[in-house]
């Protein structure tokens, strides 16, 4: 299948337009109001948890769980396994909250974190050859026995939700293939929409380091694609 | 330029942050090189490719995980890592009193409610409650329940014990920026009337007499008597799993299970023949 075909560039736009990920770093709470605002709200909340009120801490997790679940998926292909690393992360955050100095954003500090947990789970994983592959028909196992999960139906016909689908797996699959500089920096650029300097302020590196392995891995991934037939 | 040169414009094209004269030494450059044109085209279309795909969210049940992998941490861990907490030459001595105060406590409160367990049917238990008999269902979909409690013999002993469970004050802070929730807008604010609201919205227990415990209810059908409660600390939990989820309930007990860490005892029904 020829994924630029003009009867797919339609249902790509339409699966762009559905909610799929607008590439740029905002977070729900804070949207339209800028970083250093989101910024603000974040030293308030952990001063009020350095106090010892466990809901600042609980909004935090609230605030940062998408984000962080999603950067631990998109740099593991693995559902489970970015479930397990992004609890670990906000446990890591649990404890290690006060040594929090302010050199940088709460967000880059996090984001950090995250990174260096999916590294390690990332050479754990490929030390044991385990990378598992999940189905929405996997019967979860319940107290009650096992029980499929509902897939929420968005109204896509049969057809669109296999290219889309099919699409989507293929990139996750790819990116995968990455080595693990480049899978880093593309995932925090291209999906995490992160700017250059605060990529190199979580990786602690170079601004100009991190725009040549971002060029690097996109122009492999391009590679990728194109070997798969798809341009 | 050569087209290895500019080739390496193309992230900064995809980005937009060329200049105005490499840009038009770009498109100057795309004009007379088809190849290049071709490979941009590729590429950009593979930046548009990774930045489109959806975000996942976290399973609805993630601060309740999160919470509950910290809390699974030994004691003296969880002491240690406690915001505000820092060793001093004389936190061992403090501890250990601490500690020794602790274990008198922890087995002065076992004792004591050990001896506190009546000895009585949940049904009983339910109908010597002060909730039980107090409580009144303030509004739909809680409106039209019977609260007459029927006389059953032969029923286990309670799990539920405390009654009165009410959403600190404390909870109530705002949720969100954008919208300003409050957590005191949870519309349960007592276990009892959580759990009658997920049993209601389990179609295989819509049609169950529904009958109020103090942690919870129990709902009978011809063939079982279901003893569902739910235990405080997850009960505090409920608000932000509640908006965590969008204002939404469990479809079924299963998932309430799952969210809520329900406890759910499954008996004969007194209506269903020996």
């Amino acid at each position: 299948m020829e994924l630029f075909f003009p009867s797919n560039v339609f249902i790509i736009k339409r699966w762009m337009a559905k909610g799929a990920n607008p590439g740029r770093f905002s977070l729900d709470a804070e949207a339209g109001k800028g970083p250093k605002a989101g910024e603000d709200a974040d030293v308030e909340l952990i001063r009020e948890f350095l106090k010892g009120n466990q809901s600042s801490f609980n909004r935090l997790v609230l605030k940062y769980q998408n984000k962080i679940f999603n950067l631990c998926y998109r740099m593991l292909g693995d559902q489970a396994e970015a479930e397990d690393v992004a609890q670990d992360v906000f446990v890591t955050l649990f404890r290690s909250v006060k040594t929090f100095r302010g050199d940088s954003l709460f967000s880059t500090w996090v984001f950090r974190i995250t990174v260096n947990h999916c590294k390690n789970r990332l050479k754990y994983l490929t030390r044991r050859n385990y990378f598992r592959t999940q189905s929405l028909d996997q019967p979860l196992p319940t107290e009650e026995g096992e029980v499929t999960p509902d897939v929420e139906d968005d109204g896509e016909t049969p057809e669109e939700i296999l290219v889309t689908s099919e699409i989507q797996d293929l990139i996750q699959r790819k990116i995968g293939e990455l080595d693990e500089e480049h899978r880093t920096a593309i995932v925090l650029r291209d999906i995490q929409g992160l700017s250059y300097q605060e990529i190199a302020d979580i990786l602690h590196l170079k601004e100009g380091t991190v725009k040549s392995r971002i060029h690097r891995a996109r122009l492999e991934l391009k590679e990728k694609l194109e070997r798969e037939g798809k341009f | 330029m050569d087209c290895e040169a500019i080739r390496n414009l193309f992230s900064d094209d995809a980005d937009r942050t060329l200049g105005v004269e490499l840009k038009e030494a770009l498109d100057q450059h795309l004009v007379r090189c088809p190849a290049c044109s071709r490979e941009l085209k590729k590429f950009i279309s593979t930046v548009q490719l990774l930045s489109s795909l959806p975000e996942l969210p976290a399973p609805p049940d993630f601060l309740v995980s999160v919470r509950n992998r910290i809390e699974r941490a030994p004691v003296w861990r969880q002491w240690l890592t406690l915001p505000g907490r820092a060793f001093s030459p004389g936190a061992g001595r403090a501890l250990a009193l601490a500690t020794s105060f602790l274990l008198v406590f922890s087995i002065a409160f076992l004792f004591g409610r050990r001896s506190q367990t009546p000895d009585q049917t949940p049904i009983q238990l339910a109908k010597s409650a002060p909730l039980a008999e107090a409580w009144t269902p303030p509004e739909d979909p809680l409106a039209g329940i019977e609260w007459q409690i029927p006389e059953a013999a032969g029923q286990p002993r309670a799990v539920a014990v405390s009654t009165g469970f009410r959403i600190p004050d404390a909870l109530e802070v705002e949720y969100t920026a954008n919208h300003s929730r409050h957590l005191g807008a949870f519309p349960f604010q007592t276990p009892t009337e959580l759990v009658i609201a997920l049993i209601k919205a389990d179609p295989a227990l819509r049609f169950a007499d529904l009958y109020p415990l103090p942690q919870g209810a129990l709902a009978l059908t011809p063939d079982y008597l279901f003893q569902i409660t739910i235990p405080e600390p997850a009960f505090a939990q409920a608000p932000a799993i509640f908006y965590a989820s969008g204002h939404r309930l469990p479809q079924n007990l299963v998932q309430a299970q799952r969210l809520y860490g329900l406890r759910i005892r499954r008996l004969a029904s007194p209506l269903s023949p020996p």
